[in-house]
């Protein structure tokens, strides 16, 4: 995807945006098909979190640049958390539709996230792996019905064939405050980790 | 001149590690014992393979649950393990004192030699039939265990396993195992750094070493605690706080991660928790690790989990200030293809390859392994452990200032000494005398002298 200059007319908007879900759900994969339209089947599985952006324009003069913390999702990072998604605008909790428990997992990180991050969140959840429907163990509808109720975007997607993956940024994007922030040149700043951090505790408390 | 750390040149000595609680009420009757003749039966032909595999390392709690395994599945491991378990418990049943003295270190069965460490509530077992002493197999053990230190911390661990002696680790290692894989796959090898505990810069014109050194320190910011340019495992730069040493096994771990696995290696910006365990064995650091070039890596170091922005700031203004001065080029092109230096380089006839340990560095050096000496894999192997054997034969203890040691075997001659500075081993051609095994130690030791600022790094960058 290139990378759209900003000419003194358009609107350019920053948000942060953060990716949660069980390990090895396709969080890494998503962002990548994302970034870079790239796919690796044996991908390994994140350590500690990686920082990447992308823009994206959503019309002839608004340019959305989304900077992405891709987490990793063991649980010994767990306690990690609270410091990609402090202050994040929006975030993508993902499970795996071949595996019920990985629902389960996102169900958490929701209430979680409704729970202690930017009140304004706007949280999407995403059934990855749709390649893999014959080992479908979450149905659409469950999902779909548990997003509704949440209060969550909803989309099912395939990192490796690239289904849905950019719908979901793009429909996180239409729903973020751009005339709120249009106006000043540098526009929102997300998450500020380098303010100093109420709860730090330096070791994990697994 | 200072070194790069002042850690001391000897390997950690395990020969009293604290006992202290668990290992009294290990549950010997640990889970599926009584299935594993069973699933042995099934699966002959790999356990033919698996007991044939030269090297094997285990690690497992003190309740007998595997943690890792080099080579075989779990049906296969648990059942050895067991089989550790009871030789270990049993020794340990022996000694009615809670001194660690009387635990078993260390026996061989056949060609084997066994090797166990006990890292409350880890034991980690290392068994070779490849003539290695039982001080190189504690290192390589320790280097495991310092693995999976980095990953959790020591505190973490004791934390977990408190009141559940049965917890299983493998769920918080998730992951990493891929590491543990990289480092038994270099010790499989006979990793050089591993052998001498140290490290390997990469050999750059002293004038372009500090350029890089000086952009680093210009750059540095208030929550930076250390920056590394490193190369293909080889170190470049380092800038470091005057009251802290960077230690060359923490650093192993770093490379070997960053290295021999591909988890850093997409180009992407890293955020990653990691325990340096001769550092401090009880807490996390937060390393940013970004890839700027084929080879090479920047790696920023923080005590602050929050400090990510400062450090992305700090990298870009690195790289800005290295492209600037053309220096990214010298940096790919002294590693370039796993190039470091050739022994045709080096005025002593003969010589077919060499290690040198500075002591004081706590660095080495080592030339390309030609191939015309070297072709295949397994005489490269056979090199190593050649040097493993030197190395045996010099730290026997026995005392001494200055050992020297040589042999001649089928159609090279292997020399070692070791001495309070550096230590020295090479292959040379057959039935080399006395005389001139005298004069290429002392070529060899005139041309590092002569190259000693390129080579090594000494002391780095203190702030």
């Amino acid at each position: 995807m290139s990378t759209p200059r900003t000419s003194t007319s358009s609107r350019m908007a920053q948000f942060k945006l953060v990716l949660l879900g069980e390990s090895a759900v396709g969080k890494s994969s998503l962002v990548h098909r994302f970034v870079k339209n790239q796919f690796d089947e044996f991908r390994e599985s994140t350590i500690g979190a990686a920082f990447l952006t992308q823009t994206i324009s959503l019309d002839d003069d608004t340019i959305i640049k989304f900077e992405i913390w891709d987490t990793a999702g063991q649980e010994r990072y767990k306690s990690l958390a609270p410091m990609y998604y402090r202050n994040a605008n929006c975030a993508v909790v993902v499970y795996d539709i071949t595996q019920s428990e990985s629902l389960e997992r996102a169900k958490a990180w929701v209430k979680e996230l409704q729970r202690q991050a930017n009140e304004n969140i706007i949280i999407t959840l995403a059934g990855n792996k749709l390649d893999l429907e014959q080992n479908r163990e979450v149905p659409t509808e469950e999902a779909e019905a548990y997003a509704k109720e949440a209060g969550l975007l909803f989309f099912e997607t395939s990192a490796k064939t690239g289904v849905n993956v950019t719908e979901i940024f793009t429909e996180i994007a239409k729903k973020l405050p751009i005339e709120a922030t249009s106006n000043k040149s540098k526009t929102v700043k997300g998450v500020d980790l380098t303010k100093s951090n109420i709860e730090s505790n330096s070791t994990c408390q697994c | 001149m200072d070194g790069l750390t002042h850690r001391p040149t000897q390997n950690p000595d395990h020969s009293v590690p604290p006992l202290e609680t668990g290992l009294n009420d290990i549950d010997i009757s640990y889970d599926s014992g009584s299935e594993h003749d069973d699933n042995l039966d099934e699966d002959t032909s790999n356990l033919e393979v698996f007991l044939s595999q030269e090297k094997h390392f285990f690690i497992l709690s003190t309740a007998g649950k595997p943690i890792y395994s080099l080579h075989g599945d779990d049906n296969m491991i648990m059942s050895y393990m067991g089989v550790l378990l009871t030789i270990i418990s049993f020794f340990q049943g022996q000694s009615h004192d809670t001194d660690n003295s009387d635990q078993l270190r260390s026996f061989t069965a056949g060609n084997s030699l066994f090797v166990a460490s006990y890292e409350d509530p880890l034991i980690l077992v290392a068994i070779s039939k490849r003539g290695e002493s039982e001080q190189q197999l504690r290192n390589q053990i320790d280097v495991l265990y310092t693995q999976i230190l980095s990953t959790l911390t020591k505190s973490q661990i004791s934390r977990v396993f408190k009141g559940r002696t049965n917890f299983d680790l493998r769920r918080l290692l998730g992951g990493t195992e891929k590491f543990l894989t990289a480092l038994t796959r270099e010790i499989c090898k006979g990793s050089p750094p591993i052998l001498l505990s140290a490290l390997e810069c990469a050999k750059l014109p002293r004038t372009i070493r500090e350029k890089i050194t000086t952009i680093l320190l210009s750059h540095k910011s208030p929550s930076l605690l250390y920056g590394l340019v490193v190369s293909d495992s080889r170190l470049v730069s380092v800038i470091r706080p005057r009251k802290h040493s960077l230690h060359p096994p923490d650093l192993l771990l770093l490379f070997n991660m960053i290295f021999h696995t591909t988890a850093f290696r997409d180009g992407e910006e890293h955020w990653v928790p990691i325990c340096l365990p001769k550092f401090n064995s009880t807490g996390f650091l937060y390393a940013h690790i970004f890839q700027f070039s084929k080879n090479s890596v920047l790696v920023l170091i923080s005590a602050d989990k929050d400090a990510f922005f400062e450090l992305r700031t700090v990298k870009d203004n690195i790289l800005k200030s290295l492209r600037r001065d053309n220096l990214i080029k010298p940096i790919e092109l002294a590693v370039n293809n796993g190039f470091s230096f050739r022994t045709i380089d080096i005025p002593v006839p003969h010589i077919r390859h060499f290690l040198y340990k500075s002591k004081l560095d706590v660095q080495f050096i080592m030339p390309n392994i030609e191939p015309h000496f070297f072709p295949t894999t397994s005489s490269r192997k056979a090199l190593m452990g050649y040097y493993h054997k030197l190395h045996a034969m010099v730290h026997a203890k026995n005392g001494g200032k200055l050992k020297m040691v040589y042999f001649t075997k089928g159609s090279a001659t292997f020399f070692g000494c070791d001495s309070p500075t550096f230590e020295l081993y090479f292959a040379t051609g057959p039935d080399t005398t006395k005389a001139i095994l005298t004069l290429s130690v002392r070529a060899i030791l005139a041309w590092v002298s002569k190259n000693k600022e390129r080579l090594f790094i000494m002391g780095g960058g203190v702030f």
